[in-house]
């Protein structure tokens, strides 16, 4: 919404080079390149088995890439080795679409495992009890009260899960973070909850932010910038307020949400 | 037409079995390399050991003592038709110690561990927790599977020791109770013949084993895909595949340690 954050002179956090993944025979990403400028929110868009998952899960390192670069702070974590790029994910919290809470450990100890591990941005290793304040903090910070702490994820509702996953993905204080699917599945009113929450936070403490998804009222509420991903690459781009007035073809119909036009949706 | 079709099959029978072996030798070495690389985690380490080891104490000291039991009546049946009755609580020890324990405790291992990691890890595969851990710079190979494999291999040779002696315990309440031996030549019996080398080759086959079960039930789980029903295949590959390799190992092992 807001675009008063942009500059000129803005650094460029993430540049993503021509990037390529294949499954067998199906080619997901093709030859994908885009820049994420610091402190911007980005959400790329696209129909449902684009690869947009993927795209993420390749910046994360979780997917190798078949080809291309990708450079985190003007360095190219491709070339690095499977430990070195473990530790640049430091950099990065992730909300993943499940949520994928730790079903093993209790809310806090899921909200507060970089702190305990000492795999933070920071690199802090705390203590039990204070992991556990921590924890406490940052669940407050998600609307969440602090009896919540003690319980397991599966005792909690799918809205409180995802706020526990964000309050996770934000405890290691991370310079950028990624949102995959944030509102998918959600009632309409924690949805409009967790994007003020994901807006917030963003501004806050002024985070990079990668989102994906395919809810236009995500896409209004969280991006100052938005992608539109097909085919495998990214076919456009622009400020979130250009997106009603561009009369480029594909983003009419995807943001209208129409059965007929360019993108031939298959499954 | 049908020769095609039939070399087609072959073929790619072949390749896939080459090919999961490839994918199985690179996880074993991922495994090696994790554990080997720190961070390590000792409390997810202690957790399995609890786990594998203590909690599966009751389910392999049942199957050891009624292995014990039927042991002891079938070598009756067998050695007294030849008036040889008195090498009876011989078979029973060098039975368990060597062959019975390791193998059954393996196999029970592997229904009640292997199938438990598989579905765990899974599980966590398919909800993406796997792919949290790394992105909170966390090495799933080192925080999930190390410490269930080094547990594994550390307890089984533990829990088949405990299976010897309850085994052969339960060999002397048959003999003793059922057969009317005299308790004290039984238990004289019992430790003449057995050497030191009987119950190590039985622990030695343990650790092997225990390594099989966890291996398999991480690769399996590790590697799942597509949801609820994937978790389920994971979890019969895991039992199946380790149930087959515990044999084929046994096999192996028993002729490499087997000397005249």
């Amino acid at each position: 919404m807001s675009s008063d954050r942009k500059a000129p002179d803005q650094k460029i956090k993430i540049d993503v080079r021509n990037l390529s993944k294949r499954f067998g025979e199906k080619v997901v990403l093709n030859d994908l390149s885009i820049q994420v400028k610091e402190g911007e929110s980005l959400v790329i868009i696209g129909a449902s088995g684009t690869g947009k998952s993927v795209f993420i899960k390749t910046i994360l390192g979780i997917i190798p890439e078949d080809r291309g670069e990708i450079y985190v702070d003007n360095e190219d974590v491709t070339k690095l080795s499977g430990r070195e790029r473990i530790g640049v994910m430091k950099k990065f919290g992730m909300l993943f679409q499940g949520g994928a809470l730790f079903d093993s450990l209790s809310v806090w100890q899921n909200v507060a495992f970089s702190l305990l591990q000492g795999t933070n941005m920071a690199g802090v290793k705390l203590n039990k009890r204070d992991a556990k304040d921590l924890a406490i903090e940052k669940l407050r910070s998600v609307n969440l009260s602090a009896d919540v702490a003690d319980k397991f994820p599966s005792e909690l509702s799918g809205g409180m899960q995802k706020r526990v996953a964000l309050a996770r993905a934000i405890a290691g204080k991370p310079d950028i973070i990624f949102f995959d699917e944030p509102t998918t599945g959600l009632d309409p009113i924690t949805t409009s909850t967790i994007n003020h929450l994901i807006r917030d936070i963003v501004k806050d403490l002024g985070i990079t932010a990668v989102a994906i998804t395919h809810d236009m009222g995500s896409v209004r509420a969280i991006s100052d910038r938005v992608a539109l991903l097909h085919d495998g690459h990214i076919i456009w781009q622009g400020p979130t307020s250009e997106l009603d007035h561009t009369d480029d073809p594909y983003v009419h119909q995807f943001i209208h949400g129409l059965p007929e036009g360019p993108m031939k949706v298959t499954y | 037409m049908f020769i095609l079709r039939f070399l087609e099959f072959i073929g790619r029978f072949i390749f896939q079995v080459l090919d999961s072996a490839g994918k199985l030798g690179i996880f074993l070495w991922r495994t090696m390399v994790a554990a080997l690389t720190p961070p390590w985690y000792p409390m997810q380490f202690f957790r399995q050991l609890l786990n594998v080891g203590y909690l599966s104490l009751p389910v392999i000291g049942l199957t050891a003592i009624f292995s014990g039991m039927v042991l002891a009546l079938q070598s009756y049946t067998g050695f007294s038709r030849f008036n040889a009755s008195n090498a009876i609580a011989t078979v029973v020890v060098l039975s368990m110690t060597r062959e019975l324990g390791p193998v059954l405790a393996g196999l029970m291992l592997a229904g009640r561990v292997g199938a438990a990691m598989a579905a765990e890890l899974g599980t966590m595969r398919v909800t993406e927790q796997i792919d949290a851990l790394s992105t909170l710079s966390t090495n799933p190979m080192q925080y999930l599977v190390v410490p269930r494999v080094v547990a594994a291999l550390v307890s089984l040779p533990l829990l088949v020791l405990v299976a010897d002696v309850i085994g052969v315990f339960g060999g002397y309440l048959v003999a003793v109770y059922q057969l009317d031996f005299n308790a004290s030549n039984y238990l004289s019996q019992t430790e003449h013949y057995l050497e030191v080398k009987d119950v190590m080759s039985g622990l030695i086959k343990a650790g092997a084993f225990g390594f099989i079960v966890a291996l398999m039930g991480c690769y399996h789980g590790y590697n799942s895909k597509g949801g609820a029903a994937g978790v389920g295949r994971a979890t019969t590959n895991a039992v199946v595949s380790a149930s087959i390799l515990i044999l084929l190992f046994n096999y192996a092992l028993t002729a490499l340690l087997f000397n005249r």
